[in-house]
This record gives C-alpha cells, sequence and structure tokens, in this order.
C-alpha cells in the first residue's frame, strides 16, 4: 500500500530523498500545470517545476498539518512562479545540468495552441493585485478549499474569503468590458460556494 | 463559456520527462548534499522574497542603524557587544606569544548549549594555515583546537575536547566532498556528525556533541556514492 503525503513528508523531513522523489512523482504533474498557468508558458513550467520541488527540499524541515503538503507546495510554487525570472537565474546552473531530450515536433505545436489560448485568460488576471490573482488562481483553477489555500498562501481563512470576494468583483467588472464571458467569472462564483 | 472549456486542459509532461526530471532532482539534491550538509539551513533568496520590499528595507535599515551604533566605541554598544558575545574572554591566538599570528576573521562556524554548558566553534585564517577552536564560554571557560590542518592527506582533521562532567565535543575540518561523517567510538559504535558549511574557508566542517564521555577512534567521511573521501585513525 502506498505511503501517504504526510509520511512521506515526514521522511523527508528526516533527509530521506527517495521519499522526497516519491513526493514529486505524485504532484510534479500538478505543480507542472499550476506553473503553466500561472506564467502561460510550458517550457517556463517545466522548469519552474524542477525549481518548486528544490525549493521544497531546502525547506523541508517546514512542519506541515495532516494532509497538507501539497496546498503547501501551491504555496512554495506561488513564490517561485511571482519571482520565476529570479529563480531561474537563480538555479541557472542547475537548469543546465536538465538532461537534454528529443523535441517532438507535434508537442511543440500544442504547446503554442495552449499558450495561445491561455495568453487572454491572464491578462485579465494580470490586472488583479497580486495577492488576489494568488488566492483567485488557486481556488478557480485548482479547487483548492479555503483551508488549503490558507496553508498555501499563508493568511487566514477570513483573508482567503474577502481576497476571492474582492477578486471576483473586479473580475466580473473587467470581464464585461473584455468579452471574456464566464471564462473567469463562472468559476470565481463557483470557487465562493463552499 | 466557462474556465474550463476555456482554458488548456491539465496534461502531463513531455514522454519521458517526468522520469528525467524526478532524475535530476535527485541528482541535485545528492549534488547539494555532498557539497554541504544542510546545517545551518539559511533563508533562500526565493524565501527572502517573502519578506517583501517593505520589511526588507525596515531590516536593513535596522542593521545599518545598529551597523552604526556598534562601529561608534563612544556609545559604548561595540564595547557591550563583544562582552555579550564573549570576544574579551578568550586570548586570540596573534595575543599569545608562540602561538599562530591570524591572518583572517575569526569567523563563528556554530554555537550552542550542551547541558549547561555554552560553546562556539571558530576558525580563522593564520600563518601557519587554517585555525579551528572550540571555545567554551560559560559557565566555564576554555578554548581548544589547533592550526595548520593538511586535509589533503587525509580528507578530514579530528580534534576532541572533554569536560570533566563528561561532556565532550568531536569536531574537526572535512573534505568539500564528505556527505557523511561516521565516528567510531571505543565501545565499537558508531555516531554521526553533522557537516556544516565552510563559510569561506576551504573545507566544510563536521561537529558532534554528546553530553557523556566518548572516545573516538576514528573518523570517516563518505560521499554521496558513499565512497570513503576522508579518514583517520586514532592511535
Amino acid at each position: 500500500m502506498a505511503l501517504g503525503d504526510a509520511p512521506l513528508w515526514s521522511r523527508s523531513n528526516a533527509g530521506d530523498v527517495d521519499a522526497f522523489a516519491k513526493l514529486f512523482e505524485r504532484h510534479g504533474r500538478t505543480i507542472y500545470n499550476y506553473c503553466f498557468r500561472r506564467t502561460g508558458e510550458w517550457a517556463a513550467a517545466e522548469d519552474l517545476v524542477s525549481i518548486v520541488f528544490l525549493e521544497a527540499w531546502r525547506r523541508r524541515d517546514t512542519e506541515l498539518p495532516e494532509d497538507k503538503v501539497l496546498p503547501w507546495l501551491f504555496g512554495v510554487a506561488n513564490n517561485v512562479v511571482r519571482n520565476h525570472r529570479r529563480a531561474q537565474r537563480r538555479y541557472a546552473a542547475v537548469l543546465l545540468r536538465v538532461p537534454e531530450s528529443p523535441s517532438p515536433g507535434f508537442e511543440a505545436e500544442a504547446d503554442l495552441d495552449d499558450e495561445r489560448q491561455i495568453k487572454p485568460i491572464l491578462e485579465v488576471i494580470s490586472r488583479l493585485p497580486k495577492h488576489e490573482q494568488d488566492v483567485f488562481t488557486l481556488a478557480a483553477w485548482f479547487e483548492l478549499s479555503y483551508e488549503d489555500i490558507s496553508v498555501a498562501l499563508g493568511l487566514p481563512v477570513g483573508t482567503v474569503r474577502s481576497r476571492l470576494s474582492r477578486a471576483r468583483q473586479r473580475l466580473r467588472k473587467l470581464d464585461s468590458g473584455l468579452g471574456l464571458e464566464g471564462v473567469v467569472a463562472t468559476n470565481t462564483q463557483e470557487a465562493l460556494e463552499p | 463559456m466557462n474556465t474550463t472549456s476555456s482554458m488548456p486542459p491539465f496534461r502531463d509532461l513531455p514522454p519521458g520527462r517526468l522520469a528525467d526530471r524526478q532524475q535530476h532532482l535527485l541528482t541535485e539534491i545528492r549534488r547539494d548534499q555532498a557539497r554541504q550538509a544542510d546545517w545551518p539551513r539559511l533563508p533562500s533568496g526565493i524565501l527572502g522574497a517573502q519578506l517583501g520590499r517593505r520589511r526588507l528595507v525596515v531590516v536593513l535599515t535596522l542593521a545599518a542603524v545598529l551597523g552604526a551604533l556598534a562601529a561608534t566605541p563612544a556609545f559604548g554598544v561595540r564595547d557591550a557587544l563583544l562582552e555579550l558575545l564573549g570576544a574579551d574572554r578568550f586570548p586570540r591566538p596573534a595575543d599569545v606569544e608562540g602561538e599562530p599570528a591570524t591572518t583572517g576573521p575569526h569567523i563563528v562556524l556554530a554555537a550552542g548549549q550542551l547541558g549547561d554548558q555554552k560553546w562556539k566553534l571558530v576558525a580563522n585564517e593564520s600563518d601557519k594555515g587554517l585555525c579551528l577552536h572550540l571555545e567554551l564560554i560559560e559557565p566555564q571557560r576554555a578554548r581548544s583546537g589547533g592550526c595548520g590542518f593538511a586535509l589533503k592527506e587525509r580528507g578530514i582533521g579530528l580534534l576532541t575536547s572533554n569536560l570533566a562532567s563528561g561532556s565532550t565535543w568531536i569536531f574537526g575540518p572535512v573534505s568539500r566532498r564528505a556527505s557523511t561523517v561516521e565516528i567510531r567510538l571505543a565501545d565499537g559504535t558508531e555516531i554521526a556528525a553533522r557537516i556544516f558549511p565552510g563559510r569561506g574557508f576551504a573545507p566544510n566542517f563536521y561537529l558532534a556533541t554528546r553530553a557523556t564521555p566518548i572516545t573516538p577512534t576514528s573518523v570517516t567521511a563518505r560521499g554521496a556514492t558513499g565512497s570513503v573521501v576522508g579518514r583517520q585513525d586514532i592511535d
């Protein structure tokens, strides 16, 4: 039977690299998609997921509430994404050592399609204050609960609630002028429902 | 139209890339472990960013004010700080006739308390090479250590300091290639030492403490792959 996140984190905390590798295996894909949805670039997202987990390893002595490893990883990813240019510079030497891979053409094409698709959405989101962007993306696009967002961003639950509420109000106004009916507003509304 | 339909769907990393990235992650972590163990683990640049610019400005301003106070003897802060840090309680090597002359700053590598005894581990460069000393601060005051470690021969140096109460410190410089240091004791058991960064010195350093008397017979440093990168036996 596979170990849960909590014991794997506990082992990572004690320096067990293999346990940490299992957490990467389990959550790498989610964090990869999070990084894409915040940056709009698949190639950057791939590097950022490596950085997120290297940062998480550096901070492995963090005490986490039971089963909150993934929300916490979202929090690490949020910080990395916010400073991703700096993070990429800082980890430039590390990223140079990533094994080379063949570049299949169809994926490059799919990458571009996705990036074209997400660009207008990110443009709308970028008009929110940064702290509201953080809360909104976790709630609307990754369906995190208030409690999990609270762990991820280190905020009281009440603050999460109010930021999300303000983000929704702002997005409704922005949306009406941009012709992106429902692109953001629908899920924001859903995110607000308990 | 909703976010689910307009947002590109979740996807996996390109084929083989998850495994590649996982392998890369493991390699980098082990490389980091080999370079320097995690003590003390300082906030990284990314973590530092969490402080926020405003708080950073406040911290830097406070540091500048304290620095100015400490640098001005008339304020008396410097003397108070020196007293607090115990700087006046031990003659530095350069102050003692016949001892190596200090050629670089004294850097506190580690500090702590073992039982009631406060201590710190200090390194400096001298005209006889690297010096490493354990300084006992309170309640006992003492200083033990040495200079001129030749790591090229063994990859590790070994020093032991004991108190009558039984407290024991085993410490020394160790090759930067070491990711673990094991100390074999006279009773046949082994204990692990913590490795910490060189803070500007050529080697890293290790330290093990015990509140009970122990006698080391050998110390072995191993690299990330388990190969021996340093060893010293005590006759």
